[in-house]
């Protein structure tokens, strides 16, 4: 778990250009350029471990959490308080059954997955598609809520998890979750630590407490 | 020829006599009569004979071993009763275990029937993980029942009897007094498992008129057809310290009946409740074809009628809402319970009629479970010298991962807090990783897990390491007892019903939590430890797609896990950073469990080497031999992690996919 200041500095740095990257390309709802004071949340792997899993950490705005946890590439997008967002889309935007537009919402998916430069056409050709809405009153219900899980499955993981997919709300196209877990389909540059070694090297490593230890 | 030394040469026509137990019995004028290489000690076989006379090995002139088979000495040439010399009922060769003629540790005399002066032999604590009748029961669960040892006469056994709600509930009569196994009862004994084709079902244990155990099973939350039934007693256990798995047999079981359900729908407990915010899914899954057309006509628990939904399902499945409007559409319906009848008529005409009752969600806390609510860590340790070792894995393996580190400078936020933990400085400043040591310092987890402290964000998310079995967690060393009950922790979280009531694992009334991981032996054998939680037994990709905010696991073992010896804990360290790294990532918790389950990961994990401990079933499988001398039964030694809730979870979110996930099994 040795970690040093520098190194964090460096990691969350390199994190947080990508996460500007991500925000300008999907159009997030960001107030940009993100720095480091508009971060609610910081996870940056040890560097050992970050090594090995090339899953160099995540941080979190007031409104996403942007994850590098696949080759060291951006791979997670969450939206923050998802709680709050489903209450909040369901009790504004519950459409009527006659509205689902699955096509529709394959479109979408698949343009906001390629302006975040992962691999669409690879993932169609590997994998089975899948679309869920949010359906509140059952599948059966006279509404819906125009938020769409679009989800890619290789044949032989089908019920045993997917490879890449998407949440979003189709009128805004804002994405709720993104998740491509398979580094071939994320066609994006991995971010590398330069002067690891210098980084990580004991004068830069964390300075002694001073404050009192906790029993 | 040459002869090694003890060969001997037998004549053409063996002389075999045959007795009770069979036909290889040994005239002693022949050859091999004292003709073996050493003692009958050193053979085990003092109590053993080759003799029709039935004289055993220890009491013939002489000590050597005769050679052939040999039999259990009975008490004449024509019983097959063995012998016992001191008359207590255990034959001497049970009595005398390793057969040397001595009583030795761990064994009773099989000449005094009290070993220990004023203690029957049959309840001497030797036969505590021993079943001397063969009924199913050891001998620590006997005296738990107050049964003969010694007779077969196990309890467990399920008397179907009628009380008007059939077929829907199918009610069972277990001859065991309730105020031994009621969940309610401060000094009940151990609890009582209806097990549907091997697994535990939801069922709880009420007293019938005479006091005794009725088991009523809800058949409508069940696919129809034929299903085996047994009933399973679990022990209340105090464990034992010691850095292996707690050896006593705790459970037994009852012979096994059958029956067969013909419920045509089956309901789900993801749909037993509606709220004033939400209204209800009515939900059922028809089993006798895919097409048919449906009311549901919705009364009040006093038949007044409600409303009525009609429809029609080509899927086999109907999953419709309610808006908790009567017929007018207006007006709202505000009591607490409402029934759903449900009617369907198939393609032939045929029709069917089925009820499920629903109950409100009062506190609307119960649907809220934020992804970042507070996260609370403790571990036991009962060893003084792995203290610090353990310490130090939880604290960086653990909780460091989950809540950041702090130096003189700046703290780093890992997106959790807690308010029962606090971090370390980079391993130099200790930090708080929840130790118990006491019982107090059990008795302020337990106040902090229910959340009684109304000036604090609740906490949403518990990882234990430690002892624990199918009902409690922590540790017994000498009279230092650290420990809690689920069904203390069930009360405390308001979760008594949902662990425990006539409808177990479906109306959820108190706290429901987000992830909870109980590392320790057996968390996961039932599903009490999760509903004690608040989590249902399986959520599904489409209930998510109907209510994403319920999104929520348990994790647990399905039986005695492995852990490391006394020392460091390098090896448990890596598993848990690699495992706790995932699920920081991002990862579905099906992931990251898979991670931490291999000898040697693969990509992206695949720097390190696991193969010293992981939770994969190749590390922890428990040879024959190692489970003999822990005591253990094979149920219980081959432990698994078990998902409850559901798999695709992720620290933020989930993942949609993962309904077929291994860890469900």
């Amino acid at each position: 778990m040795f970690t040093t200041k520098a190194y964090r500095e460096e990691a969350l740095r390199l994190i947080i250009e990508e996460a500007n990257c991500v925000a300008r390309e999907l159009n997030l709802p960001e107030s940009l350029p993100i720095t480091e004071t508009n971060l609610l949340e910081v996870y940056i792997t040890p560097p050992r471990i970050a090594q090995g899993m090339r899953a160099l950490g995540n941080i979190t705005t007031s409104n996403y959490t942007y994850y590098i946890s696949v080759d060291n590439k951006f791979s997670f997008l969450v939206r923050r308080n998802l709680e709050q967002e489903y209450s909040n889309l369901r009790a504004h935007c519950l459409w009527p059954m006659s509205r689902m537009d699955t096509n529709a919402a394959y479109q979408i998916a698949t343009q906001l997955l390629a302006a975040a430069s992962m691999d669409v056409n690879a993932l169609n050709r590997d994998c089975k598609v899948q679309i869920q809405a949010f359906t509140p009153e059952g599948r059966a219900g006279k509404h819906f809520v125009p938020v769409y899980w679009v989800y890619w499955v290789a044949p032989s993981q089908e019920g045993r998890g997917i490879t890449a997919s998407i949440e979003f709300v189709l009128p805004t196209r804002t994405i709720l979750q993104m998740h491509v877990k398979d580094s071939k389909y994320i066609l994006r540059k991995p971010l590398e630590i330069a002067n690891l070694d210098f980084l990580l090297s004991p004068t830069n490593s964390a300075p002694v407490p001073n404050a009192p230890a906790n029993p | 020829m040459l002869l090694r030394t003890h060969e001997q040469i037998l004549t053409p026509v063996r002389p075999y006599q045959t007795s009770p137990f069979g036909n290889s019995y040994l005239p002693t004028n022949w050859p091999p009569y004292n003709a073996g290489s050493r003692s009958y000690a050193e053979a085990g076989l003092a109590h053993y004979t080759t003799r029709l006379d039935q004289v055993k090995e220890m009491d013939e002139t002489s000590d050597v071993v005769n050679i052939g088979l040999h039999y259990v000495a009975t008490t004449g040439p024509n019983s097959t009763q063995p012998k016992d010399t001191d008359g207590d009922g255990i034959p001497d060769y049970v009595e005398d275990s390793n057969g040397n003629g001595q009583c030795d540790a761990g064994e009773t005399d099989w000449q005094n029937p009290q070993t220990e002066q004023g203690i029957p032999d049959p309840v001497n604590t030797v036969y505590d993980d021993i079943d001397l009748d063969g009924d199913g029961m050891v001998g620590r669960i006997e005296k738990a029942l107050s049964r003969n040892p010694l007779l077969w006469d196990n309890p467990l056994t399920l008397t179907q009897v009628v009380t008007g709600e059939e077929p829907d509930i199918a009610t069972f009569k277990v001859p065991i007094s309730y105020s031994l196994v009621g969940h309610d009862l401060a000094n009940r004994i151990g609890k009582l498992n209806l097990l549907m084709d091997g697994k535990a079902l939801s069922v709880a244990c009420e007293p019938d008129i005479n006091g005794v155990c009725a088991l009523a099973w809800d058949t409508t939350f069940s696919p129809p057809g034929f299903h085996v039934l047994q009933v399973e007693f679990v022990l209340n256990q105090k464990l034992s310290a010691g850095p292996y798995p707690d050896p006593p047999v705790i459970i037994a079981m009852g012979p096994p009946t059958t029956l067969t359900t013909c419920n045509v729908l089956e309901f789900d407990p993801f749909y037993c409740q509606y709220d004033d915010l939400h209204g209800a899914i009515l939900y059922a899954r028809i089993h006798a074809c895919p097409d048919a057309t449906y009311t549901i006509v919705l009364q009040t628990p006093e038949g007044v009628y409600i409303k009525t939904i009609t429809g029609s399902t080509s899927s086999g499945e109907i999953e419709t809402s309610w808006d908790l409007t009567y017929d007018d559409g207006t007006t709202l319906y505000t009591g607490d319970s409402v029934n759903a009848i449900f009617n369907i008529t198939l393609p032939d005409q045929r029709s069917y009629s089925q009820k499920l009752n629903l109950t409100k969600i009062i506190d609307l806390n119960d649907l809220y479970l934020p992804v970042d609510g507070n996260f609370t860590v403790a571990y036991t340790t009962d060893h003084s010298a792995d203290e610090e070792d353990l310490h130090d894995c939880i604290q960086l393996a653990v909780v460091d991962q989950l809540l950041g580190v702090c130096n003189a400078i700046v703290c780093y936020d890992d997106f959790y807090d807690s308010t029962f933990n606090t971090w370390s400085d980079f391993g130099a400043f200790p930090g708080n990783p929840g130790h118990l040591a006491t019982q107090a310092d059990s008795d302020a987890l337990m106040y902090n897990l229910a959340n009684e402290n109304l000036f604090q964000a609740p906490t949403k998310n518990f990882y234990f390491f430690g002892h624990a079995s199918i009902n409690n967690l922590g540790t017994m060393e000498g009279d230092d007892s650290v420990h809690f009950y689920a069904w203390e922790l069930a009360a405390r979280l308001g979760n008594t019903s949902f662990a425990y009531g006539k409808r177990a694992g479906k109306w959820r009334t108190g706290q429901a939590y987000r992830l909870v991981f109980l590392d320790g032996c057996c968390t996961a054998m039932d599903p009490e430890w999760a509903h004690s939680f608040g989590v249902y037994d399986r959520i599904t990709s489409q209930q998510l797609a109907n209510c994403p905010k319920k999104v929520q696991a348990y994790v647990g073992w399905t039986g005695m896990k492995k852990a490391p010896g006394r020392g460091f804990k390098f090896d448990m360290a890596n598993c848990y950073i690699v495992f706790w790294a995932a699920w920081q990532s991002g990862l579905p918790l099906d992931r990251c469990i898979w991670y931490a389950s291999q000898d040697h990961p693969p990509a992206p994990v695949d720097f390190i080497d696991l193969s010293d401990y992981n939770f994969g079933p190749k590390y922890q499988y428990w040879s024959v031999p190692a489970m003999k001398r822990r005591g253990m039964t094979y149920q219980l030694g081959s432990p698994r992690i078990r998902i409850y809730g559901y798999a695709g979870i992720t620290r933020t979110g989930y993942q949609p996919g993962y309904d077929d996930s291994v860890f469900y099994r």
